[in-house]
């Protein structure tokens, strides 16, 4: 038998965003991600649903927002659908990066960027779908280990 | 998160513990705030007990590394754990803040 997804339904609002971070460490547990696939889970919820909550939510309502995080076929895949103002991520430029190797000022300046940008080194794909009212990201990471292993 | 300032010789040290996610970069603000205001100019983070950075605390540390550049100060990092040392590899942070070793190397780093 397979673990069945972590399926987390929030609203836009902080408290919440830090009681789904426990559920998904959790998961990565049941999961048995190693720690690099579970510090790249973490920062993908974490910086797509600050900018979602921060920009793409009007403050005067609430909004709803769901995280869905399965395992399938040596892939980890986190969806995360919400019914903010259509907003595509991936249309937003990568920080500039500074001849010594760094993040110029300006890149941090613009919050989104520099958050959106980890997201998409750390995970090895990302895809926009747009909604009738709303938003769909799926990312994706390989596992890299035995079906066996992913398993049990 | 939590976090335990002291001092060495001149250095300041602030020492952080936990996840650093968006609402403890906010925190962090607060720690580092008092200390740029009251002049220090050398700082060390010992990020040996930190398990976790998202882009918010990136950008405090960044902040206050600027901060204390342009009154001719340096930040320094040291002890990073090795996911949080990948985050700040692709960030590009490791090359201008400097990252050492361990906490001794960074006071003499200084």
């Amino acid at each position: 038998m397979g673990v069945p997804p972590l399926i987390y339904r929030l609203k836009n609002d902080f408290q919440e965003l830090s009681r789904l971070m426990d559920a998904v460490e959790q998961y990565s547990l049941i999961q048995r991600l190693d720690s690099r696939t579970t510090y790249a889970l973490k920062l993908a919820v974490e910086e797509i649903l600050t900018n979602t909550i921060l920009y793409g939510c009007e403050s005067d309502r609430a909004h709803e927002i769901e995280v869905r995080v399965t395992v399938e076929d040596d892939e980890l895949i986190l969806e995360i659908t919400d019914d903010a103002r259509p907003f595509n991520p991936l249309r937003i430029p990568a920080p500039a990066m500074a001849m010594a190797g760094g993040v110029e000022s300006e890149s941090m300046e613009t919050p989104a960027s520099l958050g959106l940008f980890l997201v998409r080194e750390v995970m090895d794909d990302l895809e926009y779908r747009p909604q009738p009212h709303g938003n769909m990201l799926v990312m994706r990471k390989r596992l890299g280990r035995s079906p066996s292993m992913s398993r049990s | 998160m939590q976090t335990e300032t002291s001092k060495v010789d001149s250095i300041d040290v602030v020492a952080i513990s936990g996840r650093l996610d968006p609402a403890a970069a906010i925190e962090l603000k607060k720690v580092f705030t008092p200390l740029l205001s009251a002049g220090a100019s050398k700082l060390v983070v010992d990020m040996a007990a930190v398990e976790y950075i998202g882009s918010a605390g990136l950008r405090e540390l960044f902040f206050a590394a600027k901060s204390l550049e342009r009154a001719g100060g340096k930040l320094v990092c040291c002890s990073l754990q090795p996911e949080v040392q990948r985050i700040f590899d692709i960030a590009g942070f490791s090359i201008p803040y400097q990252v050492f070793a361990t906490r001794d190397e960074a006071v003499k780093g200084l």
